[in-house]
């Protein structure tokens, strides 16, 4: 029995310093209600997310790309607990964070079904990395320890979860507040979490305004003096301040002109480099997403459809619904000569998705079984997972 | 023959009076639209491309105004010379719009079919009845499903892509000889991009219409365009045919855009990125538009506009040194090689 526990502790610490996972999705699902009548009665879900997985390593970019309805917005804005999710866990660096934002009484709750039942029963043997470094903690220090180590201190925990993901927002009208000049929204997030004093704002916010390309002496201006594309910076400039682990770029340049888009982009690619920061660009244009990410993960109504590294992704994509997008984007070169599918019929809506596959009913090659069964996630090729039922068919 | 144009556009100036200065949105713009063909129109916000396309259905705010000396030349008439009833019955008859956000562009108080029918009883000589019928087929031939269900729906009940095309049956009804599109897919997604892309081209065919494209989406105008004419500060840069244009750009305006777009055909280590802002049109800079963003810019750009000149049969550009781009681009070509 003790040799065994050491043996999972071992596997445990070589898998995560190989990889290095900084953030692990697991079977994330989001569903809004829809209200309806005098009492506001719950009459539907919107199933915006549902059951997502997927990890971010540290260092890498990932990219989700998806069309609009995908829920791509929704895994980041519930990533970070703008809206808690209805199941699943969030990992980050090796933690389940799921809970933090949780009442403490929910909170434990929360762990005593997730973990506690489980570790509980006979037999029990740890499937993953946390479940393992869990199981261990209580089996060393009981339920109790378990309850201290996951629930105790929840509201430092929340700062540092705060700390390590920010994000940049798409739209950079209306993410930086009109009435606040520069110094002050650069200043109000290091501020509050004390990472610097009120004597160091005007260093800090100059070295990182300089740092995004913005002249230091800016920061007493307001938001509105900026371009689109400035403002973006000064967005980028807010998360850098915070000495982030991840950055969560939601659409972060689709608003802007297609010559300052490239400056933007070659900024935050210039920025990773020197900072070693990692992050989840959510997308809607897969040109970006193959220029920028190492891997990345497609959405389909709720779902992740195929993920892979980017090489192997655009080089062979095995999902249909891949393969179409990619055939859908308008290539820049009129002699380029591409295989063109065009999908029919509309994203359905995410209130009633399809049975089965969700892609079924616009999907060229799909045959009787795609209507009944789901497909599930599956390694069709190292790092390379598809959610189809005939991977590569089109 | 040498082919005579359905549209000549001859130094269009549209300048908009506000309380700030003069913006010279359209200042000397030039260029032809020929039968059947699909000009492009590429440009960033502010270059002026949709103010054009407004200008020659003459659809301007009233503080806009079109300067003495434009013209538009329609099929031999003057549409500046028109009065207001006479233009009234070009437009949606012979020249018809598709605008970019299909739910502010339609009547949301009528049903599609009302405002498809509206165009048709205005421009035709039929009943009620048959334009109803028109209506219905139109709705069919642009490929939305149930049409005689469709026919009496409203627009919010329209997914974004259906909308689109109802917009383009309402456009088409009256079988115009010229659409201007204005960035007619940018507010849908790829998948539904594709298919209004590919029933505007075979609605071409069938119709023989010709098209203005506007869009800022270079991938678009590659794979829809015959012809480009390239804006930036309210002025022509570049026109030229299609294939030249991205495979010679002779304007460094032109090269800087397709250079600067994250590409799915080719590999791409780093992206070049235009220096500097898109210019504030009350403010623009001395000689060259783009001169302050200018890689290959001398003194003589910030004192002169540079002329539109041909520099190969059919391929205009305005750039007193575009022979310094040229080389450039051979550099960079043998750079690849080795």
């Amino acid at each position: 029995m003790i040799e065994n526990k050491t043996n999972f502790n071992t596997e445990a610490s070589t898998s995560t310093s190989e990889r290095k996972v900084l953030l692990r999705i697991d079977n994330l699902v989001k569903h809004f209600p829809i209200k309806a009548g005098v009492f506001k009665r719950i009459v539907a879900w919107v199933k915006a997310v549902d059951g997502v997985s997927f990890e971010v390593n540290k260092g890498e970019t990932v990219g989700l790309v998806g069309e609009s309805g995908c829920g791509k917005t929704t895994v980041g804005m519930t990533l970070l607990r703008l809206y808690e999710p209805t199941s699943g866990r969030i990992i980050v660096d090796g933690e389940d964070t799921t809970h933090y934002f949780l009442p403490s009484w929910k909170a434990k709750n929360y762990v005593k079904k997730t973990y506690i039942e489980k570790f509980k029963q006979p037999g029990f043997v740890p499937s993953d990395d946390v479940d393992r470094k869990y199981f261990e903690m209580f089996t060393k220090n009981g339920e109790e320890g378990l309850l201290d180590y996951l629930v105790g201190n929840l509201e430092e925990k929340r700062l540092a979860f705060r700390r390590n993901i920010q994000i940049v927002f798409q739209d950079p009208y209306s993410s930086l507040n009109p009435r606040m000049r520069i110094k002050n929204i650069l200043a109000e997030g290091p501020l509050s979490h004390k990472m610097i004093t009120k004597e160091q704002v005007i260093d800090k916010v100059g070295k990182a305004l300089q740092e995004v390309g913005i002249h230091p002496t800016h920061m007493y201006r307001f938001p509105h003096e900026f371009s689109g594309g400035q403002r973006q910076r000064i967005g980028i400039a807010r998360a850098l301040l915070m000495n982030p682990k991840l950055i969560i770029a939601d659409e972060a340049v689709a608003a802007l002109d297609v010559s300052i888009r490239s400056q933007v982009i070659n900024l935050m690619m210039d920025l990773q480099k020197e900072h070693d920061l990692t992050y989840l660009f959510i997308s809607h244009d897969l040109s970006l997403i193959k220029y920028i990410s190492s891997r990345v993960v497609v959405m389909y109504l709720g779902k992740v459809v195929e993920t892979a590294l980017k090489k192997d992704l655009f080089e062979e994509p095995l999902h249909p619904y891949t393969k179409s997008l990619m055939s859908a984007i308008p290539v820049p070169n009129p002699e380029f000569k591409k295989q063109r599918i065009i999908l029919q019929g509309d994203v359905p809506s995410p209130v009633n998705p399809p049975s089965g596959c969700p892609f079924h009913p616009r999907c060229p090659v799909a045959k009787p079984i795609c209507s009944k069964e789901k497909p599930e996630l599956r390694e069709v090729k190292p790092e390379h997972f598809v959610a189809c039922h005939f991977p590569g068919s089109l | 023959m040498e082919k005579q144009p359905l549209l000549t556009v001859r130094n269009l100036r549209t300048y908009f009076y506000t309380e700030d200065g003069v913006v010279k949105a359209v200042d000397g713009v030039d260029f032809e639209v020929y039968e059947g063909e699909t000009l492009g129109i590429v440009g960033e916000s502010g270059s002026g491309k949709s103010v054009t396309s407004l200008t020659i259905l003459r659809l301007l705010d009233p503080r806009g105004k079109i300067e003495e000396g434009s013209e538009i030349i329609f099929n031999g008439k003057n549409l500046l010379a028109l009065s207001d009833d006479e233009m009234r019955r070009i437009r949606g008859n012979e020249i018809a719009m598709i605008f970019q956000e299909p739910m502010v562009a339609l009547n949301p108080v009528f049903t599609i079919g009302e405002q498809i029918m509206e165009a048709i009883l205005l421009h035709q000589d039929v009943d009620k009845k048959t334009a109803r019928e028109m209506a219905i087929d139109m709705l069919k031939k642009v490929g939305i499903p149930e049409p005689q269900k469709r026919v009496d729906e409203y627009p919010h009940e329209l997914s974004g892509g259906m909308r689109q095309r109802a917009m383009i049956a309402m456009a088409l009804s009256c079988r115009p000889k010229l659409l201007i599109a204005d960035e007619p897919t940018t507010a849908l997604d790829v998948t539904i991009q594709a298919q209004i892309l590919e029933l505007m081209k075979e609605l071409q065919k069938e119709y023989g219409m010709a098209i203005i494209l506007i869009t800022h989406d270079v991938g678009v105008i590659a794979e829809n365009a015959d012809r480009v004419v390239v804006m930036y500060g309210g002025k022509v840069m570049e026109t030229s045919d299609v294939k030249t244009i991205f495979k010679k750009p002779k304007h460094p305006y032109t090269w800087g855009l397709l250079t600067s777009i994250p590409r799915l055909d080719v590999e791409q280590e780093r992206l070049y990125s235009i220096p500097g802002m898109v210019p504030d049109p009350l403010h623009f800079p001395q000689g060259c538009r783009f001169n302050t963003r200018c890689e290959f810019r001398e003194e003589k750009c910030s004192l002169e506009m540079p002329p539109l000149t041909e520099v190969e049969p059919g391929h205009l550009t305005r750039c007193f040194f575009y022979k310094k781009l040229d080389e450039a681009q051979k550099l960079l070509k043998a750079g690849e090689g080795a």
